[in-house]
């Protein structure tokens, strides 16, 4: 049973023929997600991986030539760590079996904690009481992106440092265009400024695409920055869900979510979360 | 009104006579390009909208309001700008049935992007501009679906007489005089006398007048035994209201027929939604839609074709007009609510088979060929098979019905194609655009999700019935698909989801466009359907921003916090000071309203109750650079 095993990597496969609800919280589509995969398991105990039974992602990818479709994924992560985020992408590349992403979208939202690092090279969470999720930015018609770094004077630093590992990736042409969620118009400035490679995607909260604020969007015009919508929490997934899915005792350490789209047609062919967490 | 061909229009007896001739050519002509055509593969998405404007003269010092019969000689300067710069305008502009009328549609097709959705907005306002600058002062272009004093006595600019008595008259009608009718093209007349001649007499049309405490009976005019009709006598009163449709190109022939079917069941509600014209030769109706009133002013058919006497020298009973409701489905998943029998010639379907085309679609092509030609022009009675499609065309452009299938054109770039022309047209371009962008969104959904609204066309077709009662939108109910994602069907592997016995009963109920727009506890809501697709799509903005607002009037239309056209306008002359309670729209009234209706459209004053408050949208006139930039070597344009 994979809730023996130290760390999971659960990936839902294509959850468009699965999951049709329709105005769901996307914290809660990832949970029906998990549930379904949970539910009807395939487990390779050997690497920690945990597949839903008659998944058809890999048909639906190959059904194109790959210049016919665009993958883009976004991964979440609220700890700094360099070895998640490649993990992460990794795993994605794996899973989808591409050589390369069409865009890859970083959310990071480091919680308002201290890190110590562990013998494995991870961060841990010592004092790890999670933000509220939900919480800001939620007021229509008011002026939009968050106080990203609130409360962590080093986040932006952390950030840089996981840009870099995006920067590799993009350098070796597995990700051709690299965006990052959520950051005020400041640190998104100095973000793009201070990197090699730059964000071409500069994505905000859908509540707040009214109301962008007049600098990240003179910012991105200038620099032909695409300024895109999500409709993302700042922390998908907690502890507390992964108990509620039968995962007691574990906590979350990435998450990832795909989107396969047919070019120039409007349509979506597949979409999937991959997470993965730990035992505490 | 799609392609016109240009040349000497032949008299009913000579059509008539080429009848059989064009039917027979039409199926070989269609068979040979589907030989051609039928395995067409990964087409992008493009589409388009198509606007009709009416031109108004307003006349402030005896206020009046009247259709301005401008059309052909604006459309020739719009036209002008077409012929030196084909590739280059912003929009393209065609004839339509009025002499009072213009049809606007963008430049070029959107494309596959969602930036797209929000340049239609800009592009339709750009067009509005366009006529705007050759008007002279007084006169302005709206988009109105049915002008309110059309028929009346003095409607047009100038006025003209009808000649009733006159047997060169194409239409002979007590109030809608000739020159009223395109003169720039014959097509418009020619069609008006066939239809006449075909049918043996004028078209007659009959709309239950809105009873207030006041009306008088019988209603001028109404026709013996229907005291409470408001009686209609021309092809004009149909063809010359304006409409919203839209055409967008399938990445096959497979997909074309999905979307055919799957917008049927989606035609009505988007009818009743779009209300708009609820006065007819002045008169306040029971009815809020023109489509009853189109499809009554263009029925050809013969008495005994109607089956009011015994079948003598036709050939079949047929249920409807040529314009109306589709009959049939076109895909597999269709073919088992093809609940309406389908009349057609069998030796016309069987050559069709023969012709190596299946069933479903020989016999909906074989069921468009039931009508004879009514507009037929010398240069083009006689074609090679094997390259020319006029003789199809013929017969396919018009059949004017909810939908249209459209095979791509002769030597073009064109794929399989799918039009939606239920929708009443809105005053906005705000209204236009959303309603636009609202179906667009809403195919994408279709086939990422394959979701399924299939209901039999018998309940299409009642549901055609509800969708023009007075108020629709808001009292009616209307049979939808209970559970249209399908997940209760594949468990048992049924895919279909009927019973063994083939009845699909338990699939659909009645709903009301509320419940089916915004969602209820067991049915997800269209709107809420195209926001989860919306966010798993990568959005601009800006687009979103616009798309919102969009959703947002639809939305609130549905749940009845927003009037449709249709209610508003109803509102505007039962609380204006002149109007008696008598179901009359007099000139003063016509001409506040249109006023009124002008302000609004100009955005010079707010209507809340027909708009919202959040009508201002972000749209602009061209794709960001930041998007565009990333489609290298990928056009989706």
């Amino acid at each position: 049973m994979f809730t023996d095993m130290d760390k999971v990597i659960i990936s839902t496969g294509n959850i468009l023929s699965v999951n049709k609800k329709a105005g769901q919280k996307v914290e809660d589509e990832l949970f029906d997600c998990l549930k379904v995969t949970i539910d009807d398991p395939i487990t390779n105990t050997k690497t920690g991986k945990v597949f839903r039974n008659n998944d058809d992602l890999n048909e639906k990818i190959t059904e194109f030539k790959r210049e016919e479709i665009k993958i883009g994924a976004k991964v979440f992560l609220n700890n700094s760590s360099v070895e998640h985020l490649e993990m992460a992408v990794e795993n994605l590349l794996l899973t989808l079996g591409v050589h390369c992403l069409d865009n890859l979208i970083l959310s990071f939202h480091p919680k308002q904690t201290t890190y110590v690092t562990n013998g494995n090279g991870e961060h841990a969470v010592t004092n790890g009481t999670s933000k509220e999720p939900d919480t800001p930015n939620s007021v229509d018609g008011k002026e939009g992106v968050l106080e990203w770094s609130t409360g962590n004077s080093n986040a932006l630093n952390e950030l840089k440092l996981l840009w870099g590992v995006l920067e590799d990736y993009a350098k070796q042409k597995k990700i051709c265009q690299l965006g990052i969620a959520d950051l005020d118009p400041d640190s998104f400035q100095e973000l793009y400024e201070s990197s090699q490679v730059k964000p071409t995607i500069a994505q905000i909260n859908l509540k707040t695409c009214c109301v962008v604020p007049p600098a990240l969007q003179q910012f991105c015009t200038k620099n032909e920055i695409q300024l895109l919508t999500h409709s993302d929490p700042e922390e998908i997934i907690t502890s507390e869900t992964l108990s509620q899915l039968k995962l007691q005792s574990f906590r979350p350490l990435w998450a990832t979510r795909y989107q396969v789209h047919v070019r120039c047609r409007g349509v979506l062919t597949a979409k999937g979360f991959i997470i993965c967490a730990t035992k505490l | 009104m799609g392609l016109l061909t240009e040349g000497s229009p032949l008299s009913w007896e000579e059509t008539k006579k080429l009848s059989k001739h064009v039917q027979q050519h039409g199926i070989e002509q269609f068979i040979h390009l589907y030989e051609r055509l039928r395995d067409r593969q990964g087409d992008i998405l493009k589409w388009g909208d198509e606007v009709e404007y009416i031109l108004v003269k307003f006349d402030d010092e005896n206020k009046t309001a009247q259709v301005s019969l401008r059309a052909a000689e604006v459309l020739a300067k719009l036209n002008e700008k077409e012929m030196a710069d084909p590739n280059g305008v912003k929009s393209l502009w065609r004839p339509e049935y009025g002499a009072y009328m213009v049809e606007g549609t963008p430049g070029k097709p959107y494309g596959g992007l969602l930036a797209h959705f929000n340049v239609v907005e800009a592009n339709m306002r750009y067009r509005r501009q366009e006529v705007t600058e050759l008007l002279p002062a007084g006169e302005t272009v709206m988009s109105i679906t049915s002008f309110p004093r059309l028929g009346t006595i003095g409607f047009t600019y100038p006025i003209h007489q009808t000649t009733p008595d006159d047997e060169n008259s194409s239409a002979r009608s007590l109030y809608f005089p000739d020159e009223a009718i395109f003169p720039g093209h014959p097509r418009f007349k020619t069609l008006t006398r066939n239809i006449r001649q075909r049918r043996g007499e004028k078209v007659d049309i009959n709309l239950k007048v809105f009873k207030d405490e006041n009306t008088k009976l019988p209603v001028e005019g109404s026709p013996p035994g229907q005291p409470d009709a408001v009686h209609l006598d021309a092809m004009g009163f149909g063809m010359g209201c304006c409409c919203l449709q839209l055409t967008f190109q399938a990445c096959n022939i497979t997909e074309a027929r999905t979307l055919y079917d799957q917008l049927t069941p989606l035609c009505p509600i988007m009818l009743a939604l779009s209300a708009a014209s609820p006065i007819h030769r002045g008169y306040l109706t029971e009815s809020d839609c023109r489509w009853n009133v189109i499809s009554a002013s263009v029925d050809c058919r013969t008495a005994e074709e109607r089956g009011e006497v015994p079948l003598r020298e036709n050939q079949f009973r047929i249920n409807k007009s040529r314009y109306d409701s589709i009959d049939s489905y076109l895909s597999p998943e269709g073919e088992r609510y093809n609940d309406v029998p389908l009349i057609y010639d069998e030796s016309n379907y069987q050559r069709l088979r023969d012709g190596g085309i299946d069933h479903l679609l020989a016999q909906h092509i074989a069921h468009l060929f039931i009508r004879d030609s009514v507009s037929l022009f010398s240069e083009k009675v006689h074609q090679n098979d094997k390259e020319d499609t006029d003789h199809f065309e013929n017969i396919q452009s018009t059949n004017w019905q909810t939908m249209r299938f459209k095979p791509p054109p002769p030597n073009s770039t064109i794929g399989w194609r799918v039009e939606f022309r239920p929708c009443e047209i809105q005053l906005t371009d705000f209204e236009n655009a959303a309603i636009v962008c609202f179906i667009v969104l809403l195919t994408r959904v279709i086939l990422s999700y394959k979701l399924n609204f299939l209901i039999p066309i018998s309940k299409v077709d009642d549901n055609m019935q509800r969708a023009q009662q007075r108020d629709a939108a808001r009292t009616q109910k209307f049979w939808f698909r209970k559970d249209p994602t399908g997940k209760k069907e594949t468990t048992d592997g049924n895919t279909n989801g009927l019973a063994e016995n083939g009845d699909a009963s338990s699939e659909y109920e009645l709903m009301t466009i509320d419940q089916i727009i915004n969602g209820k506890d067991s049915f997800p809501g269209l709107v809420p359907l195209i926001n989860s697709y919306l966010s798993s799509m990568d959005v601009d903005a800006d687009t979103h921003c616009t798309i919102r607002q969009y959703l947002k009037l639809i939305q609130q239309r549905a749940s009845g916090k927003l009037l449709t056209m249709a209610s508003w306008i109803r509102n505007e002359v039962l609380t204006h000071p002149e109007y008696k309670k008598d179901s009359i729209v007099t000139a003063t009234i016509n001409y506040d309203l249109l006023k009124k209706a002008k302000d609004i459209q100009e955005g010079n004053i707010p209507c809340p109750e027909l708009l919202g408050t959040s009508n201002r949208t972000r749209t602009t006139d061209s794709i960001p650079p930041a998007i565009e930039k990333h489609l290298r070597g990928k056009p989706c344009t």
